[in-house]
């Protein structure tokens, strides 16, 4: 854990991890959609994976593909006009029980219990999670009490050991500060400790580190890394930055267009992409320490409208790979074990 | 993918806001009812009938004899008679005398905006009908003056009086905010000081100093003037806020930035680049305003701090109903005051669809 | 693109080598901080604090750093859209030779502008709403008396050829465009004139990943088509290291390293260049290396800490950065660097 004291230290991240350990929440071709004047936009259109005690999921995707309304779809907190249309998103309790999210009121008791409690969440822009109005430890305290009924003592406690957990030294000078006296790495750190509070099974962070700065943004990573050791948490992180998922993700979900193309190992996925999609991002990035590069290999088009997603595999209208007919109906398919792929041609394309 | 400009996609917005395209209606049909005066009232709203003081509102009726429909309209006459305990007079309707209702009707000779001559007006009873027959469709006041013509009359000097209010408070305001936003530093400081003043003064007061300031002896064409100038020496600066802030705000963004460094003049930004930005939400920002000055005329009025009989605008008029017991007697008094709030009403919500509509990113 | 065939009026700044077109030097920024009724000035936000460059023609200088390290203020300042507090810009306009911006005239200014322009970061920002693609790009030709009527139309259609969006496109509104798009107008508003120097503000970092490729292409294909230099402000540095010829690298409010590209990514000699680098999360799972973690903030830019201002956050610091401010020196050919102990050092930079 990271203290004021060692001015800079040299960490290592640990390597990438099997998804063996037992399911958390199993998503099961999820799909939430907006109805809206202009017609539909299937914001998330058949999206199924796992998530796992102890291991982190990747969501990866460009913006509009999805990634954050899973997230929401979860948590029920899916803005209108959206709506969790089927699917299923099976929670396993600390007991054992199983508990369906989906069917669940999004004001219910139980999906509020949950929330927060049992699926914690931190979000891009950690001035919009905490309140400019409320100290950080009247933010922190309020939560612990609401989901654990502690008294005022207990939960100025919790409150205090979660912030030394998320590298906050001198936890009783934070915990009197409002969110404004803070730096944007301390905002976020305060945030994680907030969602923390509960010692949540499942932790969902949707871009934690894009408002951050990269030093900022290695710090950050490192400590949910650590987080999670201790904690044994599941995780799935959702960003669009593709360097960020390799360093923290164990399983990784590509998105496009609200559908699941590809889903596979982090090392699989960097080394072995099965997908057009997957591949042309990853070759379309300029990347560190590459040596004289010429032009990028960049992505033609642009993204498509939501409103009217091509028919067939979504992607065609940009894939170089594209074969009439052959590409109209691609299946999700298992094309080693664990690498599933949303393409006619997998296999094939490299 | 869409092609429209700015002022058309505002217009597709605002036409889904239901009630706002109602209220435009009912604020367009006053307006022409103002404009028109002369022709729709039916009488000279200065005529003074002896024999109808108070007289109670006679209803258009559709019925004919048999109670059945019929698509002639009418009046029924009136009948005075005299209350023998409290020795008021009462009328009650004659049902024996029906008097049919026309259109276009020659009347009472009037100057048409005091220019052209003529005696048609919209309605009217039809000229076989006796002299003197009441037709007092809202009633009559203390000197048995009509007050449906009243009203309408009134409604050409309350609602003008708030739009001219409003254009001379948004000159002040687009001057002294644009100035203040534009420029800021110190200028801004003290503009902005003086708008906190005169917000921070309490208007009825003002308004007596001021109103006490008029000369008596002003025609009433003057009054009218420095009423309008009154109203709005002291609501511009809501407006000039409005106006600030856009500025301010815009002066941020990154496209007045990059017009600056390709060479547009400072006239050229503010023109073509800020006020197009922020003209909607102006636009917004006067309909909103426009009721405020109505009600300020209307309060000023009916203080007797502003416009004084011989002029009829709602706040005379409702000077008039003053009295409680005048107004538990003769209610009708009060419909002057019904008017006021609906336009006043139909001015906001106009302004709260236009507001939405002028919102590029909207809810 | 021309160089030396206009006429040179002006004299040449001193540290000017031959090719140069930009020469700053001891560039000060500083915002006054005001509290109170009266607005009293209580400090000041040091935003850029002595900041020299030189840009070459036809090269792309990236300025790197983190939020609040001033790269933005320093492009403004370049630009003119402020007025610096100290120091010199001077400038080799294709006309009227060098000038130094910052004191430039009015009249000298018009001149300057019209070969020096801006790319924002916010493609939503950057294009007003209210007027269709035709004024958007036509603007600064019209402005300038360059081009009108039907041969603005021309022009502008052309322009957008060039940045790859259909003519047709011309009457649109920007509200009708996607983020790439969008940028691509405004790159075509910026060389519209056929400027010298464009200065890039983070051009990509509001765009989509498979939108950032297109974009850093075609800003390469313009630049070897049209001669142009860019300065190119960015926080990403492997978007820096693709598109930069040399890259200074910026912390509050100072330059603490300035190299040829792969000089600065494969032997920097700055730590905070050092640590900077260690952080960038690589998509490549196998590297999951060793980090570089930074104790503590970015430091306060209205009261930065005495001497080296990375000092409490260096692991390399010794009691000479706690008190003097090192000086930008050249420890190898075009590389300097701003450090006390940059000769005892011997830092990792990227993996190739």
């Amino acid at each position: 854990m990271m203290t004021s004291t060692d001015a800079v230290r040299v960490g290592t991240t640990s390597a990438p991890r099997a998804m063996d350990t037992p399911v958390a929440l199993d998503v099961n071709d999820l799909r939430t959609h907006f109805t809206m004047p202009g017609g539909t936009v299937r914001a998330v259109d058949g999206v199924s994976y796992r998530l796992h005690r102890g291991r982190t999921l990747g969501i990866v995707g460009e913006s509009g593909c999805g990634k954050s309304v899973t997230a929401q779809s979860i948590l029920g907190i899916v803005p209108r006009p959206g709506k969790v249309v089927s699917g299923s998103m099976m929670l396993t309790r600390g007991d054992g029980s199983t508990l369906e999210l989906a069917g669940l009121d999004p004001k219910g008791k139980v999906i509020r219990s949950v929330r927060g409690n049992e699926i914690a969440y931190i979000f891009q822009e950690p001035m919009s999670a905490l309140s400019p109005i409320h100290t950080i430890g009247h933010q922190i305290t309020e939560v612990i009490r609401l989901h654990t009924g502690a008294n005022r003592d207990q939960a100025r406690e919790r409150a205090e050991t979660v912030m030394r957990q998320v590298g906050l030294p001198r936890p009783d000078e934070v915990l009197g500060r409002y969110p404004h006296q803070l730096s944007g790495g301390m905002r976020q750190r305060a945030v994680i400790g907030i969602a923390l509070a509960c010692n949540p099974s499942i932790l969902i962070a949707d871009e934690p580190t894009t408002a951050l700065d990269v030093t900022t943004e290695a710090v950050i990573l490192d400590l949910v890394r650590s987080l999670q050791d201790t904690t044994g948490m599941a995780i799935q992180f959702i960003t669009h930055n593709l360097g960020v998922i390799a360093e923290i993700a164990d399983e990784v979900v590509v998105m496009y267009m609200g559908r699941q193309v590809e889903r596979a190992s982090v090392t699989d996925l960097f080394l072995r992409p099965q997908h057009p999609y997957t591949q042309a991002l990853l070759r379309s990035m300029p990347r560190l320490g590459k040596r004289a590069q010429a032009r990028l290999e960049a992505i033609e088009g642009m993204v498509p409208d939501p409103f009217s997603v091509p028919v067939g595999c979504a992607f065609h209208t940009r894939c170089r790979h594209y074969v009439p007919v052959r590409c109209d109906q691609p299946e999700y398919v298992e094309v080693a074990p664990g690498h599933w792929v949303r393409c006619s041609r997998a296999g094939e394309v490299a | 993918m869409l092609v429209a400009s700015q002022w058309k996609l505002m217009f597709w917005r605002f036409r889904r806001h239901k009630l706002a395209m109602i209220c435009t209606v009912v604020v367009i049909f006053f307006y022409v009812v103002a404009l028109f005066a002369e022709v729709i009232a039916p009488l000279d709203p200065n005529k003074v009938s002896n024999l109808y003081r108070y007289a109670p509102p006679q209803p258009i009726s559709f019925q004919d004899k048999d109670g059945g429909f019929s698509l002639r309209p009418f009046v029924l006459g009136m009948k005075s008679s005299r209350d023998t305990n409290t020795l008021r007079i009462t009328y009650v309707p004659d049902p024996t005398k029906r008097f049919p209702v026309n259109f276009f009707v020659k009347g009472e000779k009037y100057k048409f905006w005091g220019i052209w001559e003529s005696d048609v007006h919209l309605m009217g009873l039809a000229p076989d009908a006796p002299a003197n027959t009441p037709f007092f469709l809202l009633g009559t006041d203390r000197l048995g003056r009509d007050m449906f013509s009243r009203i309408v009359y009134g409604a050409r000097i309350s609602l003008s009086i708030g739009l001219v209010g409003v254009l001379l408070s948004l000159v002040f305001g687009i001057l002294l905010g644009g100035v203040s936003g534009y420029y800021g530093g110190w200028l801004d400081a003290v503009i902005q000081r003086i708008i906190e003043f005169i917000r921070s003064l309490p208007t009825i007061p003002v308004w007596m100093a001021l109103g006490a300031a008029m000369p008596p002896k002003w025609p009433p064409e003057y009054v009218y003037f420095g009423i309008t100038i009154i109203l709005s020496l002291l609501g511009w600066t809501g407006l000039a806020r409005v106006v600030r802030g856009r500025f301010l705000a815009l002066r941020e963004e990154d496209f007045v930035l990059a017009a600056r460094l390709t060479n547009c003049s400072e006239s050229r930004i503010i023109f073509r680049h800020m006020v197009p930005s922020f003209a909607s939400h102006i636009i917004a920002s006067i309909t909103l305003a426009v009721p405020g000055m109505i009600m300020s005329e209307t309060s000023l009025s009916f203080l007797g701090l502003g416009l004084r009989s011989p002029v009829i605008s709602w706040g005379v008029l409702l000077q008039e109903a003053q009295n409680i017991q005048t107004v538990a007697l003769f209610p009708w008094l009060l419909i002057p005051g019904a008017a006021v709030i609906l336009i006043v009403l139909a001015f906001s919500f106009v302004g709260d669809g236009l507001r939405d509509a002028a919102d590029p990113y909207g809810r | 693109m021309t160089t030396n065939t206009s006429a040179q009026t002006g004299t040449v700044p001193a540290g000017a080598v031959d090719g140069d077109l930009l020469v700053v030097r001891d560039l000060v920024k500083h915002f006054p901080i005001r509290k109170g009724f009266w607005s009293k000035i209580v400090g000041h936000v040091r935003a850029v604090d002595g900041v020299s460059f030189n840009v070459r023609q036809g090269e792309t200088l990236g300025l790197v750093g983190e939020s609040g390290c001033g790269k933005t203020t320093t492009s403004r300042l370049v630009m003119r859209a402020y007025q610096p507090t100290g120091g010199t810009i001077h400038f080799r306009d294709r006309t009227q030779g060098w000038l130094d911006i910052p004191t430039a005239s009015a009249t000298q200014v018009r001149g300057v502008r019209r070969n020096l322009q801006m790319i924002f970061q916010d493609p939503y920002s950057s294009l007003n709403p209210r007027m269709t693609l035709l004024d958007i790009i036509g603007e600064p030709l019209m402005v300038n008396g360059v081009a009108k009527g039907s041969e603005l139309q021309d022009r502008v259609a052309e322009l957008l050829r060039l940045v790859g969006l259909h003519p047709e496109y011309m009457a649109r509104y920007p509200h009708a465009f996607s983020g790439g798009q969008r940028q691509r107008v405004g790159i075509a508003r910026a060389i519209a004139l056929e400027p010298q120097l464009v200065v890039c503000d983070e051009p990509v970092s509001a765009l989509d990943v498979s939108i950032q490729a297109q974009t850093l292409n075609l800003l390469e294909d313009l630049q070897a088509r049209l001669g142009l230099t860019y300065i190119f402000v960015a926080h990403d540095l492997s978007v820096v290291q693709h598109v930069s010829t040399r890259v200074a690298v910026m912390y509050v409010g100072r330059i603490v390293e300035c190299a040829p590209t792969e000089d600065l990514f494969f032997t920097p000699k700055h730590p905070y260049t050092e640590a900077l680098l260690s952080a960038v999360p690589t998509p490549d799972p196998t590297r999951r290396g060793s980090r570089i973690f930074l104790a503590g903030e970015v430091p306060d830019a209205s009261n930065p800490p005495p001497g080296c201002h990375f000092h409490p956050r260096c692991r390399y610091a010794a009691d000479i950065c706690r008190t003097t401010v090192p000086p930008l020196t050249e420890i190898a050919p075009g590389h300097t660097v701003a450090c006390h102990m940059s000769d005892q050092l011997s830092l990792t930079g990227v993996h190739s």
